[in-house]
């Protein structure tokens, strides 16, 4: 079971990754709806979350920014993109992603992710 | 004499802009087109110089370039921004070069062309672009969201013990039709960004991509398998192209998956080298219901999307046939069995490609 850090700018969003997240066993730890919240999350969860679910398009700080100061804050930390935006791919990687999943995602693609990560 | 009239004649019949310019700015000469398009009159010119009929900005760039052809030197190509004596902005391009009397330059003549109306209808379709990649943008970004709640939700009531098992293949139809809405929404992005961005071209390794390909492909469809029977070698043929090759094969693939009735859903894939050319000949051979004669060009018209959607294919195929032009490449579709098109399609791609062969004696040189 994972402890999830949700970070996306849509609020319903939320609610169905919860769902699934439920269903698959792990556990939402937080909730964010843009970067700078996410790394205000970040900071304050303990213990820290597991896996972070991070989407790029977002108000105020994109994720690849954010995802480069949650792992300058800790470069252990396993973040995993879930965008629609398929062209942030490279920034994505480049600022310490682990993974990057196209929007829509299934279940199946999600949890085989959080699987192969959570073993690393 | 005659000569001399002719040339005159041309000068003051065409529709060019033509002058000359001595080397302290002033016009030594201009002709009828120059006048009529930025307003002076004769009188007018003598008083003029070069920085009143030049945009401001470019007047020092022009400067030096006129100071060039009096040094001897020839310029074509030249764009700058001529001013009229209202003030409107006449775009121009042209050739200056020197003019002599004897062995003494002593003037810059310019030969330019008025590409105002051009410029502006660039502008335009720069503008009309940016404005359509927003909006495609901004649509694919919240459709796309918008699909991942709807798919999410389909996929909680899968997952909830309670829901009833006779439903169940009703919430499956309604995941696919999800996908699929969401592969329109991307290759509609695609088709968009294949336009208006340049891609880096790298080297893919053919077998590599298809095998990459298949297993995504039937991840998406959990009700069937894909047997997919292949003479792909990895290391042997390399093709130059950018990000988008693999949706090629994604489009051709899954096309196959979704057409066939059978849970085991066969694919052939042959690839072969057409010999005396730079062509690799790729074919994709399935088992579906195949194309009838008369719908195999329509299928890759992007001119025929109603009849696409008649046929449910969606857009895939016109972004391949689109992806497949950039690389130089082809399509066609033929019947698996000649002369019987519903034993299936077979769907033949050729793109130019390297061998193992030439990439080793590349890296010889």
């Amino acid at each position: 079971m994972a402890k999830v850090l949700i970070v996306d700018d849509d609020i319903f969003l939320h609610k169905v990754l919860e769902r699934i997240l439920t269903i698959g066993g792990h556990q939402v730890g937080g909730h964010a709806y843009n970067g700078e919240e996410a790394l205000e999350q970040f900071v304050k969860m303990n213990p820290r979350p597991d896996i972070i679910l991070m989407d790029h398009r977002m108000p105020v700080m994109n994720g690849a920014t954010a995802t480069r100061e949650i792992v300058r804050i800790d470069p252990s930390a396993k973040i995993i993109f879930v965008s629609a935006d398929d062209s942030a791919y490279d920034e994505a990687i480049d600022s310490g992603a682990l993974d990057f999943l196209s929007k829509p995602i299934r279940a199946k693609n999600l949890f085989e992710s959080f699987e192969k990560y959570l073993k690393s | 004499m005659e000569n001399l009239q002719l040339i005159l004649s041309l000068i003051e019949g065409t529709n060019d802009l033509i002058h000359s310019i001595e080397p302290d700015h002033s016009f030594e000469f201009v002709n009828r087109s120059w006048l009529e398009t930025l307003g002076y009159d004769d009188s007018d010119v003598s008083s003029l110089h070069l920085k009143d009929i030049i945009f401001p900005g470019d007047v020092k760039k022009h400067s030096d370039l006129i100071s060039t052809i009096l040094s001897g030197e020839y310029k074509t190509d030249v764009k700058t921004i001529f001013l009229t004596k209202d003030g409107d902005m006449i775009h121009v391009e042209g050739n200056l070069f020197p003019r002599r009397e004897g062995s003494e330059i002593i003037a810059a003549t310019g030969f330019f062309r008025n590409v105002t109306e051009r410029e502006e209808t660039n502008k335009q379709l720069r503008e009309s672009r940016v404005r359509a990649e927003f909006l495609v943008d901004l649509m694919v970004h919240d459709l796309t969201n918008i699909n991942q709640e709807i798919l999410s939700t389909f996929e909680v009531l899968l997952y909830n013990p309670s829901f009833p098992p006779q439903l169940e293949s009703f919430v499956q139809e309604g995941l696919e039709e999800v996908e699929r809405a969401s592969r329109l929404i991307m290759n509609v992005k695609k088709i968009i960004r294949l336009d208006a961005v340049s891609h880096e071209q790298v080297l893919w390794d053919i077998a590599e991509v298809i095998k990459e390909v298949a297993k995504t492909v039937e991840d998406r469809f959990s009700d069937k398998k894909l047997i997919l029977e292949t003479n792909a070698e990895t290391g042997k043929y390399h093709i130059v192209a950018d990000e988008f090759l693999s949706d090629v094969f994604y489009s051709l693939i899954h096309n196959s998956m979704k057409f066939d009735t059978l849970q085991e859903v066969e694919v052939e894939i042959e690839i072969e080298p057409v010999k005396h050319t730079p062509f690799l000949r790729i074919q994709v051979k399935d088992h579906g219901p195949g194309i009838p004669d008369e719908e195999k060009e329509l299928i890759f018209s992007k001119l025929s999307h109603r009849r696409e959607s008649i046929l449910g294919f969606g857009l895939g195929l016109t972004l391949v046939k689109k992806l497949l032009e950039n690389y130089g490449g082809y399509i066609n579709v033929q019947d698996r069995i000649e002369g019987d098109h519903t034993k299936g399609a077979n769907f033949v791609v050729l793109l130019r490609y390297r061998s193992r062969e030439d990439m080793d004696e590349e890296e010889k040189k």
